[in-house]
């Protein structure tokens, strides 16, 4: 019995000091232990973008006559097939396209033939002097007339420019615009050129930013939407448009579309007034700083559709009304 | 006999002393407590450059896993200096760097730059410092929106987007949803700590360290020896050693220019590739 207590003795005492030597080892490395915060994971099926404000849209439009030239003599930057809607929309009013290229003779595609639709207009009693010119030899009668009715340049397009306009272009798109033909310029941020070159001569500056929105915005912040406008025939009808990568255009109160305080320019940090669409020269010059609206499937968003028709409209002379569905 | 006898005697008495027991308890304590208790280690694991190659990423995902399993290392520093990168390549370090603080707390040291993906991979940790003048942010993402879908007759595809995945619109609706989950993420862990915005986190802007302080990105301003101190207080550590683990891969350089996102946007082709990464632009 007093051998087995011994020998209990004994043990108790290896192990006490086995213990001792861990216990110190362990206090001398350690002084505490890590406590894990909780792992919050996002709830990833709160993440989603509201589907499109896809409006359904009727064209309603009146008929008329004229040819739109439309720049590309200037290494404009955008394809043909950017504008389609817009062709569409111009075409179906019975407007003429045509393409400015490298090389074309602007004054003679903007003033020529407007100079002979003033001729043809002068109230001379008579025949117009056209019609009292003899016939070229081999010319008959039908190709006359169709000479005489060759529609004439209304408007003048000009999309993203990426060669300057020269002195003679300028008064030349000048002259067109002081005898009522119209001129639309588009431009676009991300393919910024020489559009101030013309457009400075109408008063309006293509400033080098773009907007942005990060509170309301169509999927992405430099998609913005504009809903405050100033009575006139483009912004007719419009209750609100949403306008993709968009720049301001500064001018001296000509601005027809603003947007709101959420929106932002990247470079204008001072003023507060935004403008991303202007019309002046006694709404014969419209300004308007941004391409994608017009094209597919952007043109479908909210009053988008109706934007284009308005632009559209201003576009040709009026006519009959006609209505497609 | 009687020398003999003397010595037994003397042998049993030393053997049956208190004092000895307890010197040969000692010894056999010795013996065992270094392999039980060895000295606790602290490892450093660098996420720098450009987050883009898999097999960066999956040393980077080895080294955390070693972390994560190897019981004698009781925390983990990350020195991050990066300006991000893929998308995928950064959730995949992110998460396992949460994984990894679910069992020893992870300081994160900033060096000279924690943004976009670089700092997505940050807020996995339980701390992070930065110097004065890191640069910490861009919080968000950027995606190359593949061209048009080019009709080819010797392509045969079973539907309209078999090629593309996707229309152009709808990658920049997922575009707005990964910066959602950016946001979110950034949210979520630095909670309270945090003093902006959803709205001005998604400017995407870049702070310096004691900005960042300021916002709250970040939570004190320090080098990777602070750091490491800090590791071993939230793993109540007092002495420890530090070993510097290091990816065999070489990383993408550091700053990432317009015009390697222009080649990167030249690969990508058909498929749109999402990125966490700030760069250059131009």
């Amino acid at each position: 019995m007093k051998k087995s207590i011994a020998i209990a003795i004994r043990i108790t005492i290896v192990l006490a000091g086995v213990l001792v030597v861990l216990l110190g080892r362990w206090f001398f490395f350690y002084d505490g232990s890590y406590n894990a915060p909780p792992t919050e994971m996002p709830n990833y099926e709160s993440f989603m973008v509201p589907p499109a404000p896809i409006s359904e849209f009727s064209d309603v439009y009146e008929e008329g006559k004229g040819v739109i030239l439309i720049d590309l003599a200037h290494d404009n930057a955008f394809d043909k097939e950017e504008l389609n809607v817009l062709i569409l929309r111009l075409v179906s009013r019975g407007l003429t396209i045509k393409f400015l290229s490298a090389g074309d003779d602007l004054e003679e595609e903007l003033l020529v033939e407007n100079d002979e639709e003033e001729m043809t207009e002068e109230p001379s009693g008579e025949e117009g002097d056209l019609a009292e010119e003899p016939m070229n030899e081999g010319q008959t009668e039908e190709e006359e007339d169709l000479e005489e009715e060759l529609p004439v340049t209304v408007a003048f397009i000009v999309i993203s420019p990426q060669d300057e306009f020269s002195k003679d272009e300028k008064e030349t798109v000048g002259k067109f615009v002081d005898e009522g033909g119209k001129l639309l310029l588009i431009a676009d941020p991300p393919r910024y050129g020489e559009m101030n070159s013309l457009s400075l001569d109408f008063g309006l500056l293509f400033e080098p930013d773009y907007l942005y929105n990060m509170r309301e915005n169509e999927t992405n912040y430099k998609n913005i939407f504009v809903t405050e406008f100033k009575e006139n025939d483009i912004t007719e009808g419009l209750e609100k448009i949403a306008l993709y990568t968009v720049g301001s255009i500064s001018s001296a109160n000509s601005s027809i579309a603003f947007v709101d305080g959420n929106t932002f320019s990247n470079m204008i940090e001072t003023r507060k007034s935004l403008s991303p669409i202007a019309l002046t020269q006694e709404s014969k010059v419209l300004a308007i700083y941004d391409l994608t609206f017009i094209t597919e499937p952007y043109n479908g968003i909210l009053d988008n559709n109706h934007l284009i028709s308005n632009v559209a409209d201003w576009l040709m002379p009026a006519a009959e009304e006609t209505e497609i569905k | 006999m009687l020398w003999f006898e003397t010595t037994k005697r003397l042998l049993r008495s030393w053997f049956t002393s208190i004092p000895l027991f307890v010197l040969l308890s000692l010894a056999l304590g010795v013996a065992i407590a270094t392999p039980l208790i060895p000295k606790p280690v602290i490892v450093t694991i660098p996420v720098s450059g450009t987050i883009l190659a898999q097999a960066y990423v999956d040393d980077i995902l080895d080294l955390l896993q070693d972390a994560r399993d190897d019981n004698n290392i009781k925390a983990v520093v990350l020195r991050i200096d990066s300006p991000g990168g893929g998308v995928s390549a950064t959730e995949q370090i992110y998460l396992d760097v949460l994984r990894v603080r679910e069992q020893k707390p992870v300081v994160t040291s900033i060096g000279t730059i924690a943004a976009s993906g670089g700092y997505y991979v940050a807020v996995a940790s339980n701390f992070i410092y930065a110097e004065p003048t890191s640069q910490i942010g861009s919080i968000g993402a950027v995606v190359s929106i593949p061209e048009s879908e080019r009709l080819d007759e010797d392509l045969g595809t079973t539907g309209p987007f078999k090629a593309a995945g996707r229309s152009r619109r709808t990658v920049l609706s997922i575009l707005e949803m990964v910066r959602q989950e950016f946001v979110e993420t950034v949210m979520l862990q630095r909670g309270e700590r945090l003093l902006l915005s959803d709205e001005e986190l998604s400017q995407a802007q870049v702070y310096v360290g004691v900005e960042s302080l300021k916002y709250g990105l970040i939570d004190d301003i320090g080098t990777r020896t602070a750091a490491i101190e800090k590791a071993a207080n939230l793993a109540g550590i007092r002495d420890y050693e530090v070993v510097d683990l290091q990816p065999t891969g070489l990383p993408f350089p550091l700053f990432f220019g317009s015009s390697d996102l222009a080649a990167l946007k030249a690969q990508t082709g058909l498929v749109p590739k999402y990125y966490y990464l700030y760069f250059e632009a131009e």
